[in-house]
Formats: structure tokens, sequence, C-alpha cells
């Protein structure tokens, strides 16, 4: 089976299963389309991921390198986060900041099934919740000026969803 | 910027927008809503990204008035609003111009507006794609001309005496009108769907003399779609014959004889849905038109008269996708005979609707391998239960059963336990179904996720697990 050879940002080397690294949409353009020949020994550097992170996301790809490709979806159609496999959902939990560097990374290997998982996790945290329980959640400062956020908190009472 | 050495920002591990926008895609309105209140970059990232505010409406209380003093505040931007009860007084208001922009939705109930006032709210909502207007009253001393164009507007729906030519020329690409008023707009109707002909291809209206006559003179009138609001059999039958790319036609109220329906299969060669009603037949009517109908996929029969009895036996719809009956009675076996040559069909509906024998029923369900979807209403059954076929089963997935009809609780259980595939079970108002009917019908259907049973037509009782 063909591996090839991946370098972290802190310049530590994975040798990985070749149908592992094409989960990600970057690695797999660069041997499909760029045509850099694994067999060279060289290793492709992924300067914006860190070996933790890497580590973590490859252990992801090897679970989920057979899953076959996910239907189309539908730009209108309600999104659903109560269907998250209850596999990436027990990987998924972490602290906030390994998450979000998770997202960054996958957002970087162009990895669309991790970060749709990732997204829903994060839509999860925000669901339910008022705009100060989700600041405490992330962490977030209230930037805007005095009495903006009740002018807001005013419009947002002339808005509901649609029923269809 | 980052050589500080302050214990971790929210910025060192925060995300990109477009991640943030994938997130907030996944929120429901009101969690949409508090995220735009987190802090200024989410309600930027929020406010910015259009598809996410497609799914909400700007709502205001009844019987507001409109006018230039009405708000000035930022609004969501949500791009559809909802007037009820309104009076309309603003004219190209400061207010109304950065939320019109936005708008690809608008819908007016019960409001009260002058054709002016109303032209000059459109000639700000250059995103304007679907218009309702409601029983809305529409003042109008001399029709105006219009002066500007709304080229993304695709749907017009008029419920009240408030058409006007003048539509015609300001949406000149309408592709969808439905026009429910009564005949006294002819003129105006008739302007309107003059100016729109080339484009337009759904059609819904009351169906009259002078607009068939006059639509016949359109030569760039294509319909696709026509749905006859009224009874007057004529003028949709001259529509039809001078309308051949129609492929959906729908006239529920007509009561069409066995001959015209002839004429119209031959006239609309790709008429793939019919939705009629029937003309009273004393004894047994012969559904020829089918054998003109082709490539029927949707098939919708009314009978006007109560227990009509048809027979199907010698006719095919091979493509048949859907079909219901209502009022009808297939002599012996023949619909069964019928759909034994539609071996795509995935719905049936029956209403009121008299049925030789039961286990005849099973197996012409058991015959047909795509249906997954059954209704059943008020249907009446001969009293003698004859034995059912062994290994008889079916692959439905959604079964309803409502009204009182001759089917017993044993009946029920009966097909159920032929239909192990069962997701959604309803059973409205139907003969007594007791609790220990409904544990062994949830014990009979592994995959059920979904049992309705409500005893009374008003007071539903949801049973889902």
């Amino acid at each position: 089976m063909s591996t090839i050879k991946l370098e972290t940002s802190d310049g530590v080397k994975f040798t990985v299963k070749t149908q592992v690294a094409k989960c990600s949409g970057t690695i797999r353009t660069m041997l499909e389309d760029i045509g850099i020949n694994p067999q060279d020994g060289e290793a492709i550097p992924l300067s914006n991921v860190h070996s933790t992170i890497l580590q973590k996301i490859l252990v992801w790809a090897e679970h989920h390198v057979d899953d076959p490709e996910p239907p189309r979806e539908d730009a209108d159609a309600a999104k659903r986060t109560d269907d998250i496999c209850s596999w990436d959902e027990d990987f998924l939990k972490v602290d906030q900041r390994t998450l979000f560097d998770v997202m960054l990374a996958a957002n970087y290997l162009d990895m669309k099934q991790l970060i749709a998982v990732c997204c829903k996790t994060v839509a999860n945290m925000i669901k339910g919740k008022t705009a100060d329980q989700i600041r405490r959640t992330f962490n977030i400062e209230n930037d805007f000026p005095p009495g903006e956020e009740d002018k807001i908190r005013l419009r947002n009472q002339f808005c509901e969803e649609r029923s269809r | 910027m980052a050589t500080h050495a302050e214990p971790m920002s929210d910025f060192e591990f925060d995300l990109p927008p477009e991640l943030w926008e994938q997130i907030f895609a996944h929120l429901n309105g009101q969690s949409l809503l508090s995220a735009r209140m987190v802090c200024q970059r989410w309600r930027a990232i929020a406010d910015r990204k259009r598809s996410l505010w497609t799914k909400m409406r700007h709502r205001f209380q009844y019987g507001l008035q409109l006018d230039e003093q009405f708000a000035r505040d930022r609004w969501t931007p949500a791009t559809s609003i909802r007037l009820n009860g309104s009076k309309i007084l603003l004219v190209e208001s400061s207010w109304w111009v950065p939320l019109g922009e936005r708008l690809t939705d608008i819908n007016l109930m019960c409001c009260k507006v002058t054709l002016v006032t109303l032209l000059g709210m459109l000639r700000r909502t250059p995103n304007l794609e679907r218009l309702s207007l409601y029983m809305v009253l529409v003042d109008c001393e001399e029709e105006p001309v219009g002066d500007f164009q709304l080229l993304k507007m695709r749907e017009f729906h008029v419920r009240a005496d408030s058409t006007f030519g003048v539509f015609g020329e300001v949406f000149p690409r309408l592709s969808s009108l439905i026009l429910e008023l009564g005949c006294i707009e002819q003129e105006r109707s008739c302007r309107l769907i003059q100016l729109v002909q080339g484009t337009l291809k759904r059609l819904r209206f009351r169906a009259t003399k002078y607009l068939a006559l006059h639509m016949s003179l359109m030569n760039r009138l294509q319909l696709q779609h026509l749905n006859v609001i009224g009874s007057y059999e004529v003028a949709a039958l001259y529509l039809c014959h001078v309308q051949p790319s129609i492929e959906e036609l729908l006239m529920p109220k007509v009561d069409a004889p066995n001959s015209m329906l002839c004429l119209i299969g031959t006239k609309l060669p790709r008429l793939r849905q019919l939705e009629t009603g029937l003309a009273k037949v004393e004894t047994i009517l012969t559904p020829s038109f089918l054998a003109t109908m082709p490539q029927l996929r949707k098939l919708s029969l009314t009978a006007s008269l109560n227990k009509q009895q048809i027979n199907f036996t010698t006719y095919k719809c091979t493509h048949l996708n859907e079909l219901y009956l209502n009022c009808l009675q297939p002599v012996e076996n023949s619909l069964q005979a019928f759909l034994s040559g539609s071996q795509k069909l995935q719905k049936l509906e029956l209403f009121n609707c008299a049925l030789d024998s039961w286990s005849n029923v099973l197996t012409m369900l058991a015959d047909l391998p795509s249906l997954r979807h059954l209704k059943l209403g008020y249907l009446r059954l001969p009293d003698i239960v004859t034995p059912v076929p062994p290994n008889l089963r079916t692959n439905l997935e959604h079964l309803e059963l409502f009204g009182r009809s001759s089917m017993t609780s044993a009946m029920i259980v009966q097909l159920c336990s032929l239909s192990p595939q069962l997701k959604v079970l309803h059973l409205c108002k139907p003969p007594s179904v007791d609790d220990s009917t409904l544990q062994t019908l949830r014990s009979l259907l592994p995959l059920l996720t979904r049992l309705v049973h409500c005893k009374k037509p008003s007071g539903f009782v949801d049973c889902s697990n």
C-alpha cells in the first residue's frame, strides 16, 4: 500500500497511507493535478498545521476513509444538526481551542465532511442560548456601543422564521 | 501585534468568516437572531450572508400605519415582509429604501393602499421575486404607466379585485400568475396576461369566454401549467385547444364528460398531470380518455355522482406515479386490473370509494412494488372478510386511514402486518382502535417513527414514540 510523508509546521514528519491523505482536497490536488510524486520520499509541507492537530485529523480520516461521497446538499434545505454520528460526537469532545484548531486545519486541508461535522457541533453550542449565554460559552466580549444592543433586540422582535 | 505575553485572546483562536457563515447556516431563526446580538463581528458576518436570511421575514402587528414617521432604526436583513391590515401611506420613504432593497418576497393581507403608493414601494425593491396581494384594497383613479421594471419578479398572486395592466409593464418576466378574483376585472387581467405572455408558464385563474378568446390571439403564450377556477368547461376546453404546450391541467370544479377529456387528451400530447371532476353518468362510466393520455404521471378524478360506477378494466397508465380517486366505485376487479399496469405508482389515495373485497385490496397493494404512500378515507367495503392469500407484502412507508369507513381494527392490523416498512401511521377518527390494538400495531412495525391517533377530527392525540 502506497504511503506519503507529510511535514507539519513544527517540523514533525508523518508517514500516511495515500488513500487516507487524500481525504484532504488540498493534498489530493497536489498529488493528482500538480503531479507531486510520492515516491520521491520528499515530505509535503503543511505549514499551517501543528503536529498535535494533524495527529487528531489523521485519526478522523482513518475512520472515515471508506465513507461514500455525500449527496449534494440543497442550499435551501433545512440544515440539520442532530445527525452527527456518535463516533464523531466523541471525537469532537475536546476543548474549544482544539475544536477551532481542528476546524482551521480542516479548512486549510479542504476536508469538507470534517468541516461540516465541526460546524454542526459549534451550531449546537449556540442553539437555544441567549446572546449573553453565547458570549460566555465562547468567551466573547460584548463590543457594541451602549444602547446598540437594545436597538438590535427591538428590531429582532419584528423578525421571525417563515413558515413554508 | 502578538508580542504581548497576554493570556490567550479571542482572536488567537477565532475562525474565519466563511466558517462562521457555515455554522450560522445550521441555526434556526431564533438562534440566528441571538447570534447577531453577540458582538459586532458576528453581526457583520451574519448580516452580510444573504442566504441566511431567506428563511426569515419581517412581521408587524395587525393594523399598523406605515408612513414617513414609521421607523428609522436598522432592520434585520430578512428578505421577506408580511403586512396584515396595514394602512400604507409611505411614498419612497427613507426607511423603506434600505429595507426594500433586500426584499425578495412581499405579502400584503387586508391592506389599504393607493396604486401610486404601491408602485412607489415596488420601485425600491429591485430584487423582488414574489408579490402576493390578499384582499388588498387598491385605490386607483386612473391607471398610471409603468415607468420602471422589476426583472427578477417571477410570481404574482392576487386574491382581490386589484389586478392592473400596469403590473404587466412592471413585471415583464413573470412566469407564474394566480388571479383569484371575480369577473369584473377581465379587461385588466387580459392586459396583464398579454404583457407577460412571452414568459408566463403557470396560470391559475377563472376561465371565462372573454379571457379564453383573447388568449387564443396571444401568439407567444405557451402555458405549461393551467389551473382553472370555477366550473365553466367550455372555456377550459377552448384553452386546451389553443395551448398544446400544457403539461399540467387542473380543473377540479369542472364536471367533464368522457368525450371532452378525450378531446383534451388528443390536443395535449405532453399532458402529465390531470385533475378533474367527472360528469354525471347514470350507469357505468368507461374512461376511454385514459387511452389518449399515455404520458400521465398524476391523475385525480372526482365523480359528481356519489358511488359513480367506473370500469377501468381495459386501460393502462404505464408512467403513473400518483392516483387520487374520490366518490368512485370501480366495478369488480377493474381497479386492480388498471393498477397492475402502473408498476411505478408511488402514491394512492382513495376517498369515499366503494371497493369489492378487502382481500382484493391487499392483493392489489402487494402487486405495486413502488407504492410507498397510501391514504384511505370513508372507504366502503363489503362486510364479509375473505381469507387473504399467504405471503403478501407491501412496501408502504406512509399510511393514513381516516373517517368512518367499514374498515375494522382487524383489517387495520392485517394491513400493517403486511407492511413492515411503515414509518408513519395516521389514524384519524377511524373505526374504534383501542389501546391494545395500538400496542399490537407498534409491535408489528419496528421502523415506525410516528404514530398519530385521534378520535375526533379536532382533538389530535399524538402518540408518537
